[in-house]
């Protein structure tokens, strides 16, 4: 809601009191926890979010804090929350010379207008069954699944995995476009891009995935990657190439982040009546 | 990497707090929440957290300027290169003191 400003709300919950919020309309929550001095100690995010889309399972960290809280009593929206440390002092920053940044934006009056990846790509089929082992490249969209690593803002990231089986081998290249390039002055936290294929139960949960080619993506947001697998052993994994059922596009956090899960970015399915 | 279990399922990861960026005004640290508008924290030269802040993307125009400024966005920074000049490009910010009276009002 353009031109109204963020106002002063009680806690989403009762263990986050000790954050002071702000409720941005429409629908989102900043939260800031200060030391007894009035440095920040670690800010908060929230983001109205339906209850059927969060895994129970997921509504908690580790230490107990919430991920996700009602909203109201009916317990059917609420807010998936997420929490970073704040990252510099202010004497930090005052000293800092950092490159002035702000967050990817178009250079131009932003326009919503964009064909989406299907309708500028069409001639790659994503469903082909071919009855015989695969002639011809199977393409895989990509669709994307967080946006806050976008180029310009006002416009998805698109991407799509190519298969092609050349013999026993299967090629995989991987096109992204509109990510934010990630190199070293981006205070980001994250290293790169990264393809994945993926084994996809039918709940959801990714049950095996396969790297297929670390993506650089330059300065006007564009990248590609590319990785060959033996069909019949994708990886090592021992599982032919048809065991594969998805694709997805990763941002992998810096390796003093180890232990933090890879951010998905974009996510695709392969088509079911593939026939490899 | 190598093949692994990956600890999400789809649809139902945990949303991710957003990068953070430093602005082009010292002082300040911004967070994308959404196309063109960014949140951030104002820190005196002591470190302590002055203004919860709130920017819209924005040229220094009266035109751009939200609701023309009677909402509290009575500062303009500029992007990256740009000049401080009528119809530049950058963003029209409000700023919310951390002590607000109102601070800990009724539930969102």
């Amino acid at each position: 809601m353009i031109g109204v400003p963020p106002f002063p709300v009680a806690a989403p919950a009762p263990s986050l009191t000790d954050f002071l919020w702000w409720y941005i309309p429409p629908g989102r929550l900043f939260g800031l926890r200060l030391a007894d001095d009035g440095r920040p100690l670690e800010v908060a995010f929230g983001t109205v979010t339906a209850a059927d889309a969060v895994a129970a399972a997921g509504r908690e960290q580790s230490d107990g804090r919430p991920l996700w809280c009602p909203q109201d009593d009916s317990g059917l929206h609420g807010y998936a929350l997420s929490y970073a440390p704040f990252p510099l002092s202010g004497e930090q920053l005052q000293g800092l010379r950092v490159k002035p940044q702000w967050p990817p934006l178009p250079s131009a009056v932003p326009t919503d207008d964009v064909p989406p990846a299907e309708a500028q790509q069409p001639m790659l089929q994503e469903e082909v069954d071919l009855g015989l082992q695969l002639q011809f490249p199977v393409c895989s969209f990509l669709k994307e699944t967080r946006t806050d690593l976008r180029l310009h803002a006002h416009y998805a990231a698109q991407g799509q995995m190519i298969l092609t089986r050349i013999g026993d081998r299967i090629s995989a290249t991987t096109t992204v476009k509109n990510l934010l390039p990630l190199q070293d002055p981006l205070p980001t936290g994250l290293y790169f891009y990264e393809a994945w294929l993926e084994q996809v139960a039918t709940d959801g949960t990714v049950r095996v995935a396969v790297p297929a080619g670390a993506i650089s993506v330059g300065e006007d947001g564009t990248g590609t990657g590319y990785r060959e697998f033996a069909a019949d052993n994708v990886d090592g994994t021992g599982l032919p190439i048809d065991a594969f059922n998805g694709t997805a596009v990763t941002a992998q956090p810096r390796e003093s982040a180890v232990g933090q899960s890879e951010y998905v970015i974009l996510e695709g399915t392969l088509p079911r009546t593939v026939k490899w | 990497m190598s093949a692994s279990v990956w600890p999400h399922a789809r649809g139902t990861a945990p949303i991710e707090p957003p990068p953070v960026f430093f602005g082009t005004e010292p002082g300040y640290l911004w967070w994308p929440i959404g196309p063109g508008e960014v949140v951030g924290v104002k820190l005196d030269e002591n470190g302590r957290a002055v203004a919860v802040a709130h920017g819209t993307i924005g040229r220094l125009t009266a035109l751009d300027r939200p609701l023309a400024g009677l909402t509290g966005y009575d500062t303009w920074h500029p992007l990256p290169g740009a000049a401080r000049e009528e119809g530049a490009w950058g963003y029209w910010i409000a700023h919310l003191p951390v002590n607000h009276p109102a601070a800990g009002g009724d539930r969102p």
